[in-house]
């Protein structure tokens, strides 16, 4: 998994990251929108419930106010039918309607359906014994029955629209205990007011309806008789609360009991506003989103070009370098990390040409030392002295120098000419400098004797080809003094400290200390001198070995000079 | 591979605890009470017995989640405790309600949910009962605790070498001291206690018969206004309440007279009362008795028995014999 994260590229990296933190923006909206939303729906119904239970109140307050009323009757019907007192009991109904403005009438009546007392003395509905408020009280005696909304249906008084209360009660005829009917006519305008008393929104409305669910008022105008929807609402709903669609307008309805009356009320309130603007807080949530989300999208793409393009360039300036153009240099501009980068691509291309001129220059160094060598070597002049020192040697019949004399040359050439490998193994060199001595020897003609002390253990460690004969080269020709007879070359070899030592001293005029001095900074200078055999012998040196090798001269005047050759063991397998 | 084996051990772990699931026993029975309000001593401990019994049934298998609500004397609040008992999937409700007439709209709600209730204290009527047959309704009849003052009068006047009979002439001289004219608990009392008399064959006489509207007060007074016209008359007194008998007791004390005094409701003062030998007898409305029924009735409802419209639970007569039970 992690594998495949790392193969992604950088573009996809980000768009992936993109989505990740989008999906965790959308995720977390959509709780937090979820979380707001739940806690407006229980806004709007606790509110609701609130608004609900205030015109319920408004309502049972009114009616308790009525049945109060009732109650403090029944007992005056009770202690003034005891005192068989009729007359007084009228004047107690008319003295209520006096100060009760919404009691219309009161009258008491007997089961079976004669006026026994009223407040008004006027001849009564004959078909008493059918109407709906004096059947149901007789029915259920226990309670208060609340009729409906209705044309005053009693003593027919005309066309005053009232609610009648009525309760079985207890009164006494001679004493005896009988039950008959307490009506009381109650005026509808109050009670139509207490519905426009509490605010319920545009179009809010209440209706309120029979246990049998027959719409007894509504505050709504066009809701009449039971066919409206809010009566269908109401009979749906049955008990409790919801949020409904009224005429496409969001209603939060709530329907309860009304305290002591069989009625039920519903309650509409006018919760558009809210719910629209729910619904308008969800579309620009959404809008708001889709905008972020596409505004991300283009920043991040943006970003992801600056910083892939340079990466482009970067790369196709890489792959000409692969093909070996070094030449080639980026130029970008943009992100501070990437210029860096391009800088630092620039700096590494600059290093590995200098590294590459380096190695080139060093190659070409070798193969011209090299090159100088073999023509020291094949010196036409050495050749010619040589073989005039043969042939001289040959008139003096001394056959055997003569022959030893051709075996040096012949091997001292196939040495010098075999090129086939940098290093050689000491004994080899050492060989092929013996080769040279002894030609050197003769033509001198014996003017010096050479001696070698090369430890056992170091001869067949490997050391550069060619590079022990310039510093003998050099031992004979500045060491030998034309005066002297038999000068000496000493040829030592010896390991100390990880370090093999090579020297070859000979006995001379010497050299001054200035003068080594000079011969120092000569070899260590890229200048042509005059003493190219030790310049190159020293500059192989630090080719092959590093700094570690050294050329060390010396000397004391009239005496002797030693040319030391010191080099590092053990990396013979590295060169 | 591996994630392979996860998913099929995932899957076997998820099928695995679903068959357990479906295996076990449901869980505990919920059990919704709706009381009319928390501040009315007889429902408190009417409410408290019935958490006490149901946890005194459970077994291992059936535990019982009871909630009981306070419909703080407000029907809206019930009605929206009901409602939420009916949101929570109860199993079975018991409800007192606040406002008898609001029990047509509360049945057709619980069996639009298919909920057995008890209703419990406050009788719906009839017809609301006749709506659906997984309703039924434990009670107390008013009547009966007139009945029973009546019997404890029956109890003395039968008692041998009862001195009841003060003037000797065979005849029961009472006076009634009774609540609110509108209270069908005054009038059904006033009567029952002495129907039973009557209908026991003793011969009774009303002297006085006067309101005190359930009030100590009163009560003294209108006893007091009973002795000055009666006196030495006076055989037995009957109070619709203890309140009312205790106002009674304080006036026979003042005239220094001994009288019988028989109350209603077997109130703190009244037993104490009992204990110091002035109240002869009180009757108890039983919230433990009628507690353990509506709990049976709605176990029985819930395991789908067909059950009566209406249970009564009988009170209980409290008199010097037994008035330390009820402490």
């Amino acid at each position: 998994m992690i594998k495949r994260l790392n193969d992604l590229s950088i573009g996809k990296s980000i768009f992936i990251s993109i989505l990740i933190f989008t999906g965790f923006l959308t995720i977390s909206t959509i709780l937090s929108n979820q979380l707001i939303f739940d806690r407006t729906d229980r806004l709007i119904e606790s509110t609701s419930k609130e608004i609900n239970k205030q015109v319920i109140m408004n309502y049972e307050n009114y009616l308790s106010n009525m049945i109060g009323i009732s109650n403090s009757l029944q007992e005056y019907i009770i202690d003034t039918t005891q005192a068989n007192d009729f007359d007084e009991l009228s004047r107690l109904f008319v003295l209520t309607t006096n100060i009760e403005k919404n009691i219309l009438n009161v009258a008491l009546i007997s089961e079976d359906g004669l006026l026994v007392a009223s407040s008004v003395d006027v001849k009564i509905n004959p078909n008493i014994l059918d109407i709906e408020w004096f059947l149901e009280a007789k029915k259920t005696p226990d309670i208060h029955h609340f009729s409906g909304l209705h044309t005053e249906n009693f003593f027919m008084l005309g066309k005053k629209e009232v609610f009648t209360v009525s309760k079985s009660v207890q009164y006494f005829v001679n004493n005896v205990s009988t039950r008959g009917v307490l009506m009381i006519d109650i005026d509808t305008s109050n009670f139509k007011t207490l519905a426009q008393q509490t605010n319920l929104g545009e179009k809010g409305h209440i209706v309120i309806s029979s246990q049998a669910e027959k719409v007894i008022y509504s505050s709504d105008p066009l809701c009449y008789g039971d066919d409206c929807t809010s009566a269908a609402i109401l009979k749906e709903i049955g008990l409790g609360g919801r949020l409904v669609k009224w005429n496409n307008l969001n209603m939060y309805v709530n329907v309860n009991t009304i305290r002591d009356t069989r009625w039920k009320i519903a309650t509409f309130i006018n919760v558009n506003e809210i719910v629209s603007t729910k619904a308008d807080i969800l579309i620009r949530l959404i809008l708001i989103f889709a905008l972020t989300l596409f505004t991300t999208s283009l920043i991040s793409s943006y970003f992801t070009r600056r910083i892939t393009l340079p990466m482009n360039t970067l790369k196709s300036h890489i792959a000409l370098i692969e093909k070996g153009d070094f030449e080639s240099r980026v130029h970008i501009s943009g992100l501070k990390e990437v210029t860096l980068l391009a800088e630092a691509f620039n700096t590494m291309s600059n290093r590995i040409r200098e590294l590459m001129d380096k190695v080139f220059t060093e190659q070409n160094e070798k193969r011209k030392t090299q090159f100088i060598a073999l023509q020291n070597q094949i010196n036409p002049h050495f050749l010619y002295n040589t073989l005039d020192s043969i042939v001289s040697l040959s008139e003096n019949n001394r056959n055997k120098d003569v022959e030893n004399a051709i075996i040096a040359l012949s091997k001292f050439f196939r040495m010098s000419i075999s090129n086939e490998m940098n290093l050689v193994e000491l004994k080899d060199e050492i060989e092929h400098v013996r080769n040279y001595l002894l030609i050197q020897q003769i033509r001198y003609q014996n003017t010096f004797v050479f001696d070698f002390e090369i430890d056992e253990e170091i001869l067949h460690h490997k050391v550069i080809k060619l590079s022990l004969q310039p510093l003998v080269e050099n031992a004979i020709l500045h060491g030998i003094h034309p005066d002297d007879e038999y000068s000496t070359i000493l040829i030592k070899g010896y390991a100390k400290d990880n370090f093999l030592y090579i020297e070859v001293f000979n006995e001379g005029y010497g050299i001054s200390k200035e003068r080594i001095q000079e011969i120092h900074t000569m070899i260590q200078s890229n200048q042509n001198t005059s003493s190219m055999g030790l310049k190159n012998v020293y500059q192989r040196l630090k080719l092959y070995y590093g700094d570690q090798a050294d050329l060390i001269l010396e000397s004391e005047l009239d005496e002797y000079t030693k040319v030391i050759m010191k080099m590092p063991l053990g990396m013979e397998e590295s060169l | 591979m591996k994630k392979f084996l996860l998913l099929v051990a995932l899957t076997a772990l998820v099928l695995g605890s679903f068959t357990a699931c479906t295996a076990k026993p449901k869980g505990p029975v919920k059990v919704g009470i709706a009381i009319y309000k928390f501040d009315d001593t007889f429902m408190t401990n009417y409410r408290t017995e019935m958490e006490t019994y149901l946890k005194s049934l459970e077994t291992t298998e059936t535990k019982y989640e009871i909630t009981i609500t306070d419909g703080k004397n407000d029907q809206a609040t019930q009605t929206e405790q009901i409602d939420s008992f009916i949101a929570q999937d109860y199993d079975v409700l018991v409800i007192n309600l606040v406002d008898l007439t609001a029990a047509g709209a509360i049945i057709a709600k619980v069996k639009a949910a298919g909920i057995p209730t008890v209703f419990i204290n406050r009788q719906p009527s009839t017809a609301d009962m006749a709506l659906w047959d997984k309703i039924t309704y434990v009670g107390a009849k008013a009547e009966d605790s007139g009945t029973y003052q009546g019997e404890i009068a029956l109890d003395l006047w039968n008692a041998a070498g009862s001195t009841m009979d003060k003037n000797g002439d065979g005849i029961l001289q009472y006076v009634m001291l009774m609540g609110q004219a509108i209270h069908q608990d005054a009038a059904l009392r006033t009567e029952y206690s002495i129907k039973k008399l009557v209908d026991a064959g003793v011969k009774v006489e009303k002297l006085f018969e006067e309101r005190a509207n359930w009030n100590r007060d009163e009560g003294q007074v209108q006893m007091a206004s009973a002795i000055a016209q009666y006196g030495d008359k006076i055989e037995v007194v009957f109070g619709n309440n203890d309140d009312m008998a205790l106002g009674a007791i304080q006036a026979l004390k003042a005239a220094t007279m001994v009288v019988p005094v028989i109350g209603v409701d077997a109130t703190a003062p009244a037993l104490d009362s009992i204990g110091l030998g002035d109240l002869a007898g009180t009757v108890l409305n039983d919230s433990v008795g009628q507690a353990h029924t509506s709990v049976d009735k709605a176990l029985a409802l819930l395991k789908g028995d067909t059950l009566e419209k209406e249970y009564w639970v009988p009170y209980v007569k409290v008199t010097p014999e037994n008035f330390e039970d009820f402490k």
